[in-house]
């Protein structure tokens, strides 16, 4: 697809307008973020055989100019990883969610390969943690046993635990502009957005028909924010008047695993899906989808926008690849897909649509 | 890792979609084992239950309904789930009913309550047996009819009245059979065994002293008292209107809306000098054994789709049900073995489940049951079963399944089991997620 008019230029990462790929060997991505500090620096969390058996790697890595990519760190973990957050306070570390429940905080500077602390309260899979934005003091996490926790990285037990969504919690994501908000999204089909200080959540939003995978604020507007199913759909919700969605973006042909709201433009959000592919859309227009990007072979799990570079986006596959373009260069070539590994069985040679 | 594959089916399953047919066999085949969807998930075809509500217990020949016939208790249980959930009766398509005792498993003089309950003559109506789960398999029936796409809307129920039913063993109740063939052969004849015995048989082979049974009487008592002081089964509990015959023979009417099981002083030294009701140096008392008792309830089951279309309250989602075969002269270890194979079909684990209905059949059994399955205590029974509330046969599962959702809206649990041991040899336990906030 071409760049559509409306899509901001400007500075492109990597430079030179090309494409920077990282390899994961035997390792298949489930998120990647970019650091708040350095322009560049991306956190990717990654399982062996597709995060259903097996070890985890938490990766950093750099992308540099001219397209490379090298991986600068990594620690491994004995459980598969599933979703990773800078500390917003410290350019130095970073946590990751893992399988079996806890999340670990790794620090760059540390010389060992264990985490600095462990924390370990969820009783099933950990799938999400995002770290607070604005008072950058604390971090949630939420698990496929249903409850939402919010942590201080000092203190060893959960400050909150939150138990009201009726099935696994798959995301959270704090406010941007909030300091006490968060937002998380749950295979009940709901999405609610709890305000920390208060004893239950503030709202309950029946999102969708279907297990909700991603949620995310607009950083522009406080009161909108977006949800993706495995109904296929997208939907932009105004907290305010919940009933019905603002917007509905369909257009995967599978679930939607992740999406974020641009920092750089208030209607662009980006979304990855099972359909192996990352989508642009603009809700402002009626014709909403504006680009979409097939440079994967398997499930697309992770996404990020860049804070320094307005039109660059990492993407992470089960493919064992780390993407980074600049999407007003278009759609990036499609990546060759790694071989299939001899001896395991075809549940472990991967599960997405062929 | 069976869990993280499944979730991932899960995440596949596209309805309607072209691109569909491209899934992986594999994971396709996990999604499909939930056959009732998988639970925390939400779709228009899972099986919902809209109202479950059940006639109060009353004491066989002695109680409120002793000169109840079984067709009045049936007809209660329809018009209090009718009442409850507003629901148009023409909507009904069929109507399964479990019950043990009556000829023919009751099933003219049922038909006949439906119609008296104001369900028009075009519900099909259908009675079965499948002894104490027979309520039980009555719900699972009609939803098995629901996800197939049989049916839309349909209820499943139980009633006994032992009252009218003659006891247990009585043998002028047994049909024609070729005994001689049977007692021959070394398992089809442990399915004659009286069930007294195989009480008595679970708890010498598996070391279930008289104390933990007397213990698990006592407890179930004190919880059943303390459910009837704190009001909680008021909320089950559909009202019936009776008359009865005093001593002196003169009728009059009341209103049965209280269970007469439970008893106020059921104390360990009191159950203590009971004697042993089946076998000589036995362990099985009346006090530790389920009571004799009357009752009627029912579920009104549908699809999700319909249940959004009627607008009807949705309470609960069924997720899944199992029953499983067991040597019939230990048919008391029946829940140990449907349990586990109902929780492994819907992907959970016992200790994801918040509520266990285990029926107190005998308290050598359900203690036996709760033990091997490594369930805490205070997850089972919470107002009390078999043994302080009584079990009306055919009555029970469905009347399980009334008590469960009560206790999911009062204590705000997720997930619920319902589950009893069964005569000639079996077990069964469905898995119930609770929707009410």
């Amino acid at each position: 697809m071409a760049i559509m008019p409306g899509m901001p230029g400007g500075p492109g990462a990597p430079a030179g307008g090309g494409v920077a790929l990282l390899r994961t060997e035997g390792f298949n991505n489930y998120a990647a973020e970019f650091s708040p500090f350095h322009d560049g620096l991306i956190a990717v969390a990654s399982s062996q055989y597709f995060g259903i058996v097996g070890n985890g790697r938490q990766y950093v890595a750099r992308v540099g100019p001219g397209g490379s990519a090298q991986i600068v760190r990594h620690f491994d973990t004995q459980d598969g990883l599933y979703d990773c957050s800078w500390n917003e306070a410290n350019e130095n570390q970073l946590a990751s969610a893992s399988g079996d429940g806890s999340i670990k905080l790794w620090d760059l500077n540390s010389t060992d390969g264990f985490p600095i602390r462990n924390f370990k309260e969820h009783t099933q899979e950990c799938a999400s943690v995002d770290w607070n934005l604005v008072t950058k003091a604390s971090f949630v996490s939420a698990s496929w046993d249903g409850t939402i926790k919010l942590w201080d990285p000092n203190a060893p037990m959960a400050v909150r635990t939150f138990a009201e969504h009726m099935g696994s919690v798959y995301n959270c994501q704090w406010s941007p502009r909030h300091p006490n908000l968060c937002i998380s999204c749950s295979a009940d089909s709901t999405v609610k957005v709890f305000d920390i200080n208060q004893p239950h959540s503030a709202t309950t939003v029946h999102a969708h028909e279907n297990e909700v995978l991603t949620v995310d604020w607009n950083k522009y507007n406080e009161f909108l924010f977006a949800s993706g199913s495995v109904d296929r759909t997208i939907r932009v919700f105004d907290v305010r008047n919940p009933q019905k969605p603002i917007s509905v973006l369909a257009g995967h042909d599978f679930a939607v695993r992740r999406l974020k709201f641009s920092p750089h433009d208030a209607n662009l959000i980006a979304s990855s899906s099972y359909d192996m592919s990352v989508n642009l859309w603009r809700m402002d227009r009626e014709d909403a989808l504006v680009m979409r990007c097939q440079q994967h072979s398997e499930f697309v799990m992770g996404l990020d926008f860049s804070l320094f570079r307005p039109n660059t986006i990492v993407s992470a596959s089960w493919d064992e690849h780390v993407c980074v373009f600049d999407y007003t260069q278009g759609p990036p070539p499609r990546i060759p897909p790694p071989p299939k590994r001899p001896g395991l069985p075809p549940t472990l040679q991967g599960g997405g649509p062929r | 890792m069976a869990n993280r594959l499944e979730k991932l089916a899960a995440h596949l399953q596209v309805a309607g979609s072209a691109n569909g047919a491209g899934v992986d066999a594999q994971l396709t085949s996990m999604e499909q084992k939930k056959i009732f969807g998988a639970v925390g998930s939400q779709s228009d075809d899972d099986v919902v239950i809209v109202s479950a509500k059940r006639t109060a217990i009353a004491r066989a020949r002695k109680g409120g309904f002793k000169d109840t016939t079984p067709d009045t208790l049936l007809k209660n249980a329809f018009e209090g789930v009718l009442a409850d959930s507003k629901l148009d009766p023409k909507e009904i398509q069929d109507i399964v009913v479990g019950n043990v005792q009556m000829s023919g498993a009751y099933s003219m003089p049922g038909r006949a309550a439906a119609v008296l309950a104001g369900i028009p003559e075009s519900a099909g109506f259908v009675a079965m047996n499948r002894q104490c789960s027979s309520g039980l398999e009555a719900v699972a029936t009609i939803a098995s009819k629901i996800k197939s796409g049989v049916i839309e809307v349909g209820i499943g129920a139980g009633v006994e009245s032992m009252s009218n039913g003659g006891s247990p063993g009585d043998v002028s109740n047994m049909p024609p059979m070729d005994l001689n063939s049977i007692f021959q052969h070394p398992v089809a004849s442990q399915a004659l065994t009286p069930m007294g015995i195989t009480s008595e048989n679970v708890a010498a082979k598996f070391g279930i002293t008289r104390e933990e049974q007397d213990q698990m009487a006592v407890d179930s008592h004190a919880k059943a008292l303390k459910a009837q002081e704190q009001g909680w089964l008021k909320d089950e509990i559909i009202p019936v209107t009776v008359t009865v015959e005093d001593a002196d023979g003169n009728e009059k009417e009341v209103v049965i809306d209280k269970d007469e099981g439970p008893r106020a002083g059921t104390t360990m030294e009191k159950l203590a000098k009971l004697k042993p009701a089946f076998k000589e140096g036995g362990s099985t008392t009346a006090g530790n054994a389920s009571q004799v008792s009357d009752g009627a309830a029912a579920v009104i089951l549908m699809s999700r789709r319909k249940a959004k279309e009627l607008g009807m309250p949705i309470k609960a989602v069924f997720r899944g049900y199992k029953v499983v075969g067991v040597p019939a002269a230990i048919m008391g270890i029946g829940p140990a073995a449907a349990i586990p194979a109902c929780l492994e079909s819907t992907g959970v684990s016992v200790s994801d489940v918040d509520v266990y209905e285990i029926n107190e059949a005998f308290a050598s059994q359900a203690t036996y049951c709760v033990k091997k399955l490594g369930i805490p205590m205070n997850k089972v029974n919470p107002v009390g079963s078999g043994i302080s509330l009584g079990h009306p046969l055919g009555c029970t599962g469905a009347r399980q399944v009334a008590t469960l959702l009560n206790t999911f809206k009062r204590e705000h649990k997720k997930l619920g089991v319902v589950s009893m041991c069964i005569g000639t040899g079996m077990g069964a336990a469905a898995l119930i997620e609770n929707e009410q906030q």
